[in-house]
């Protein structure tokens, strides 16, 4: 008896079964079906016309930059975008599932702190680029430079008694002054004390103490409070990037910009093609584009950032400055000794100060 | 299981009504709400592509008004002699933009540039305006060949929103003069006001899918990275979609409209079609246990009797009688069982009674050949004595006696002639 009631049951969910899929398709629509397919096929992305790239610039630098190589190449680029470090991180989680063709933005010390992360690509455009922060191994290539400066509120301080070299800034008088942001959240501000330490020929565990003496206590949580907090009068002086000093000055604010008497560095930030790149060709021609004269020109224009190009030329604003020969591998290999000097004088700060009055600026980061 | 529901009557009753209940309440049911979905999905997609259609119409209509309007300009004389170097009026060129941009000035602004700067605008204020020019916009323009380009905006974008541009070289000789339309994301959703149910989302994007405005639940984002994750997967646009996406092109001017609107039956009212079916299930199984031990019983009982009845004709009581008040075939199969029983008795009956009569007809016979045998004896007795006492002539009188009686009882129906003659001389 149960194997005839199998038999049936078997024939009856047969007929149930192909009664649901002539019936269910049917439903759904295939006029929609063949919508969806026409669109999907018009607009798929063959592998070949894709680029995945991991940038730690603003979305309005990156963006016009990616939309324009997309329209010129038609090649469509798939975004990942936050902090260096943070895309450094993501980068090499991605590079190790071949997930990642481009790392675009960090300073070029970052790249050459992390040189396993990518592979060498020798731009077509090499032989315009300035030499002087050439990758030599093509690791990396730079995008833009981005001099340090001075800058000082216009109304607060004259011209003439402005820091105009960076041993100034030991002068007592600037002594709670200075503008600068906290080492742990600024790659400037880690710059910035490489520098010093370079251009006055001192010692990193000279400089730094006695830099952190200067700022007495008074640290700006991020850099870009720095233009803000120099415009308002809470600090006189202070220093940053040329190209967040010439944007304050475009966007109105009470600052003038000085470019250091006794040198500056100008350390680009870079772009590079990632280990295990996917579409190794298309980020080639990234790469190009971006230190592309059209590119250089328009991020001059735009985001007030100096080409790297020697056939770009310099817009108005950027002025001539006395450049010295920044060793990256030196400000990469003191990284640690830079951090671990900052972190020392500021809990000595924070000891000496202990039951004291806080400053009014409650946006500091109190140390 | 299967030699456990073999086993009883009762549980292959349970087994098939619980199979075929479940197998029509579970695909029934399934059936029952895909086939609602597909019906209501098919209708909601119908209001959904009416309403896509009203949307691209609107926003086709403000492309075409300013199509019109950069074709007016690129004819007009005073405007383009201005920018050829030509000594003119800027009241006469402005005069003649606002003429030319009066159907479009209430969602668009109509700028001139000339070797990259704003050198006429319709937008507030006489602020100088740039736009590079061997980048984005207006290098297009200038590749275009005079025709139309419709691009983002290079300054002040984000990756939500950015002014549509739409481009239009008017001179090439000196500076090339360029007239542009500048439609803000603002003013697109303004136009669009009203198209929208609260629930859904739009996006009006160039053919890399980057937005110029994003409004309404499109603004998560979360339709517009999974359109690319697809196309860059090769799959279908709206492939793990929860919501309703409808992409249309703008013609072949490279900007695409997608439409997104909620499902049609949310998952919960999904869910709750299948709850009803998993309760119908368990009420089926309750049903299917109760009417299975009915029908079990409603078939097993007269069975029972019949195989009892049949336990007790095998032992011998031929008095067997089922009693079923039913006029089915249980009915008929007990009543047949009766008749069976009733004729078979009197069969058994009728022949005892004729082994009765043999038996009888058979002592009759042996007490008839009792007497006879006795007379012998009698005769033989006479015959001996009759010799002891020497009278020889009793003697053979007896023995010739005896001879002939016993030829008189012979059991034998024929007998040969010499005992015949035997018996005459006797």
């Amino acid at each position: 008896m149960i194997k005839t009631m199998n038999n049936f049951l078997r024939k009856s969910l047969m007929v149930l079964f192909v009664t649901a899929m002539i019936l269910l398709p049917g439903c759904t629509g295939r006029e929609r079906t063949e919508a969806v397919k026409a669109i999907s096929d018009a607009y798929r992305v063959p592998d070949d016309k894709q680029l995945i790239v991991y940038t730690s610039h603003k979305e309005e630098v990156y963006l016009p930059i990616i939309r324009e190589f997309e329209n010129r190449t038609g090649i469509w680029v798939e975004i990942h975008a936050g902090g260096t470090t943070e895309m450094f991180d993501e980068v090499r989680k991605a590079s190790a599932e071949g997930a990642c063709d481009i790392m675009f933005g960090g300073g070029i010390e970052s790249f050459e702190a992390q040189k396993d992360l990518f592979m060498p690509y020798e731009t077509s455009e090499k032989a315009n680029l300035d030499k002087e922060y050439l990758s030599s191994d093509n690791i990396w290539t730079p995008f833009t430079e981005l001099p340090l400066v001075f800058i000082y509120n216009k109304k607060l301080v004259s011209e003439a008694e402005a820091p105009k070299t960076w041993s100034d800034f030991f002068d007592e008088k600037w002594k709670g002054q200075i503008a600068f942001a906290d080492l742990h959240n600024s790659g400037t501000s880690y710059t910035i004390l490489s520098t010093i330490s370079q251009v006055l020929g001192v010692s990193v565990n000279t400089c730094v103490p006695a830099f952190l003496s200067q700022l007495d206590n008074r640290i700006l949580s991020s850099s870009k409070q720095i233009i803000p907090f120099v415009s308002n009068g809470n600090y006189t002086v202070g220093i940053t990037l040329e190209e967040t000093a010439l944007k304050g000055i475009r966007a109105g604010y009470d600052i003038a910009m000085i470019y250091p008497e006794d040198g500056t560095s100008k350390v680009p930030d870079g772009c590079a093609m990632v280990v295990n790149a996917p579409h190794s060709y298309n980020a080639g021609l990234f790469i190009d584009f971006v230190v592309g004269a059209d590119t250089q020109k328009y991020a001059m224009d735009e985001f007030c950032r100096r080409p790297v190009r020697n056939d770009t030329e310099a817009a108005e604003g950027f002025g001539e400055f006395k450049s010295f020969n920044f060793d990256i591998k030196k400000s990469a290999k003191d990284e640690s000794l830079i951090f671990e000097l900052w972190d020392d004088g500021a809990a000595a700060a924070d000891s000496g100060n202990s039951g004291s009055e806080r400053r009014p600026d409650n946006k500091e980061v109190p140390r | 299981m299967k030699g456990f529901v073999k086993q009883s009557f009762r549980r292959q009753i349970f087994f098939i009504f619980l199979v075929v209940t479940l197998v029509l309440v579970i695909c029934g049911g399934i059936l029952t709400v895909q086939g609602f979905e597909a019906r209501l999905k098919a209708d909601h997609e119908q209001q959904d592509e009416e309403r896509e259609t009203l949307i691209s119409e609107r926003i086709r209509h403000m492309l075409e008004l300013s199509e019109d309007t950069l074709k007016t300009i690129a004819e007009n004389d005073t405007v383009v002699s201005s920018l050829e170097g030509g000594r003119a009026n800027s009241l006469v060129v402005y005069s003649a933009l606002y003429e030319a941009s009066a159907g479009i000035r209430d969602f668009a602004t109509v700028d001139v540039y000339s070797g990259g700067f704003r050198k006429y605008s319709t937008g507030l204020g006489e602020k100088a305006g740039y736009l590079p020019e061997e980048y984005a916009v207006l290098r297009e323009a200038k590749m275009a060949d005079g025709g139309i380009v419709y691009a983002m905006d290079p300054a002040n974008t984000t990756s939500d929103s950015s002014d549509l541009l739409l481009a239009k070289q008017i001179t090439e000789s000196g500076n090339a003069g360029i007239a542009v339309v500048r439609i803000s994301s603002a003013a697109i959703e303004g136009q669009l006001s009203g198209a929208f149910n609260a629930n859904d989302g739009y996006l009006l994007t160039n053919r890399f899918f980057r937005p110029f405005c994003t409004i309404g639940t499109a603004k998560d984002n979360t339709a517009l990275t999974l359109i690319k994750k697809n196309l860059f997967s090769g799959k279908a646009y709206n492939y793990g979609a929860e919501n309703n996406i409808y992409i249309s092109e703008l013609e072949d001017r490279g900007l695409l409209c997608v439409y997104i609107t909620p499902p049609v039956l949310e998952k919960s009212a999904a869910r709750s079609g299948y709850k009803i079916i998993f309760i119908q299930v368990i009420i089926s199984i309750i049903v299917c246990l109760i009417a299975a031990s009915r029908m079990s019983t409603f078939f097993s009982k007269p069975i029972n009797t019949l195989s009892s009845a049949m336990r007790r004709f095998r032992k011998g009581d031929f008095d067997t009688k089922i009693d079923l008040d039913r006029d089915d075939e249980f009915g008929q199969l007990a009543t047949g069982f009766n008749k069976m029983t009733g004729q078979l008795k009197n069969t058994m009956e009728e022949q005892v009674r004729a082994e009765r009569r043999v038996n009888e007809a058979r002592i009759e016979m042996m007490q008839a050949q009792l007497n006879p045998h006795f007379l012998y004896n009698t005769l033989d007795t006479i015959k001996w004595v009759a010799k002891a006492n020497q009278v020889p002539e009793i003697a053979t009188l007896s023995s010739s006696l005896a001879a002939v009686l016993r030829t008189g009882i012979s059991g034998d129906a024929f007998c040969p002639v010499s005992r015949e003659i035997e018996t005459v001389r006797n």
